[in-house]
């Protein structure tokens, strides 16, 4: 694979420490060589990621502006209805192409520097003054337009969502999900049309990984998140568990509340996060209806790398991951109805958008936490976290009280990043 | 009224927040954008005086958070519409600075406060107290009400 230009070779930046999966190098948090590698491996490597809802776009000739780690990228729909991706960037100078985060009857996309022109493909159809002025000037006789076009993502969508690669070996989408990513995506969503109801950008103190592995560790909800324990919501004594596809990139993580069993862990006193004496004054924000067959209460779905479906009670979701440097990233959250609730529902997932973004109830230390570990680590650049709850491999597991689903990150993240 | 509510936050008495607001009141912070776009799910949406309670006892008890504080600057109230029932409409621009407990200091919102406000035995009450955040940003996390 290619070089990145200025940065060493990865083999001189990244010492991984074991052979198995259990330890993370910490220094991987914090340098900026390694997060020029993540943008070159990572997000335009064989990797699909999350590029918006096709209900942002529902119109031809529709667009909206996304990021692919650091990429900025133009999703619209053509003309004839199509989803496609380019780069916004234009070809001669540089320059962002369109600079408003969406707009509609956009059939071509003019620079605002000098005014090159690029259709809804990426074409270059035209540059002002290509000709010069008086015979003077202008472009040379052999230059060749076809050769200036804007970098074209493959898009593929599931269900509403959009998903975007670089990478010409990337498997196609649902092959890439696997099987039983694809059947609970679908399971989700359930082929109901999508109504965005609310979006949150939620800038993190953190490197942008400190965030998927949070979204992944399935033994912290109950452990951080007192709301979580307090109310039984999600606890590691309730029904659960750990699905995976077969190469361990992607994993579900789920819950029943309702199958809660109790555990001595949780006696009172012994847990910070276990309030025994609280209860709601207004308990109606955590009443649910069963949504699912399957009696799921709570499932984060986690796509590598940057892309999480959230079913947190009848709040549901999608979170997508922007790195903003080695110390920083957003999350932008998405939280959605569907055009077939009765308005009964709709009002319960309006409600419970209180447990989900950075004013969460049961998300909001997540904003904080990763930033604990980003400040703790500084000193330390060649220590390593241990990751070996539940073992040290990245296998599905049927219980919650396991970093399988960690490792299972790394799994993929050393794959794509070639170490 | 807009000055006490926002000393009673910015000196940490956040008891008296819910104290501000009728029995069956909406408190809700919003993003600018979402706003505009008519997405109703915006961020710590309250629907009556017990979700401020819960939202309070919860900041106090069960979320865990870096100790901070804010400083509210807001400017003149301007009078929208007074309605035959009284209920005044009114909004008013806001500045939020957060300070951490370590001293770092960041701007954390601006934006406008639209309300609906009604007197109750002479007192006026936030019937709606909807806060609209010029930026749908926010930093780290969203806890102590705006």
């Amino acid at each position: 694979m290619a070089r990145t230009p200025g940065v060493r070779p990865l083999d001189q930046l990244i010492r991984w420490p074991e052979a198995d999966l259990a330890r993370v190098p910490l220094h991987i948090y914090n340098d900026p060589e390694i997060y020029a590698w993540e943008q070159a491996r990572v997000f335009r490597g064989p990797t699909w990621s999350f590029l918006a809802l096709e209900c942002e776009i529902p119109k031809p000739n529709d667009y909206c502006l996304t990021k692919v780690g650091d990429t900025p990228v133009i999703v619209l729909r053509t003309a004839e209805g199509a989803v496609h991706a380019l780069v916004n960037r234009c070809t001669h100078k540089g320059s962002v192409l369109c600079y408003d985060s969406r707009g509609e009857n956009k059939r071509s996309f003019v620079c605002p520097y000098h005014a090159w022109t690029f259709d809804q493909s990426g074409e270059l159809k035209g540059i002002a003054f290509e000709k010069g002025v008086g015979g003077l000037g202008g472009m040379p006789e052999g230059f060749d337009k076809t050769k200036h076009a804007l970098t074209r993502l493959r898009v593929e969508t599931i269900e509403g969502m959009v998903f975007g690669t670089f990478s010409n070996q990337t498997p196609p989408l649902e092959q890439y999900l696997g099987a039983p990513m694809v059947a609970h995506i679908r399971r989700t969503i359930r082929g109901r049309t999508m109504q965005i109801i609310g979006r949150y950008n939620h800038i993190m103190p953190s490197n942008w990984k400190l965030y998927i592995e949070n979204s992944r560790d399935t033994h912290h909800p109950s452990l951080l998140h007192a709301f979580f324990a307090t109310f039984k919501l999600n606890r590691l004594s309730a029904e659960g568990g750990i699905r995976h596809d077969a190469r361990n990139w992607h994993h579900l993580v789920f819950a029943k509340r309702h199958t809660d069993q109790g555990h001595e862990e949780y006696s009172p006193g012994k847990l910070r996060t276990m309030k025994a004496d609280f209860g709601l004054n207004d308990p109606s924000l955590i009443a649910q209806w069963m949504e699912f067959d399957d009696n799921i209460t709570n499932a984060l779905q986690s796509i590598y790398p940057g892309f999480v479906l959230q079913q947190i009670l009848n709040s549901i979701g999608t979170r997508q991951i922007i790195p903003r440097g080695t110390d920083e990233c957003e999350l932008v959250w998405t939280v959605v109805a569907f055009e077939e609730d009765t308005p009964e529902q709709r009002a319960i997932r309006i409600k419970q958008s209180n447990l989900v973004g950075p004013h969460g109830y049961v998300s909001m230390e997540d904003g904080a936490i990763g930033g604990f570990v980003q400040q703790g680590i500084k000193g330390d650049r060649d220590k390593q976290a241990v990751v070996e709850m539940g073992g040290s491999t990245a296998d599905g597991q049927p219980t919650r009280a396991s970093e399988t689903s960690v490792r299972g990150f790394y799994k993929a993240y050393r794959e794509t990043m070639g170490i | 009224m807009m000055v006490e509510y926002v000393h009673a936050i910015d000196e940490g008495e956040y008891e008296r927040w819910p104290t501000f607001f009728t029995e069956d009141a909406v408190y809700q912070v919003t993003g600018r954008d979402n706003h505009a776009r008519g997405w109703v799910a915006g961020m710590m949406l309250c629907d009556n005086r017990d979700m401020m309670l819960d939202r309070i006892y919860t900041l106090r008890q069960v979320n865990l958070w870096e100790p901070h504080t804010y400083r509210h600057v807001i400017g003149p109230t301007q009078i929208l519409a007074l309605d035959a029932t009284g209920v005044v409409t009114a909004q008013t621009n806001y500045l939020c600075v957060r300070t951490m407990h370590d001293g770092e200091q960041k701007l954390f919102s601006t934006g406008r406060y639209l309300d609906r406000i009604v007197f109750e035995a002479d007192v006026p009450r936030f019937r709606e107290r909807l806060v609209i955040s010029d930026s749908n940003r926010i930093d780290t996390l969203l806890v102590i009400p705006i």
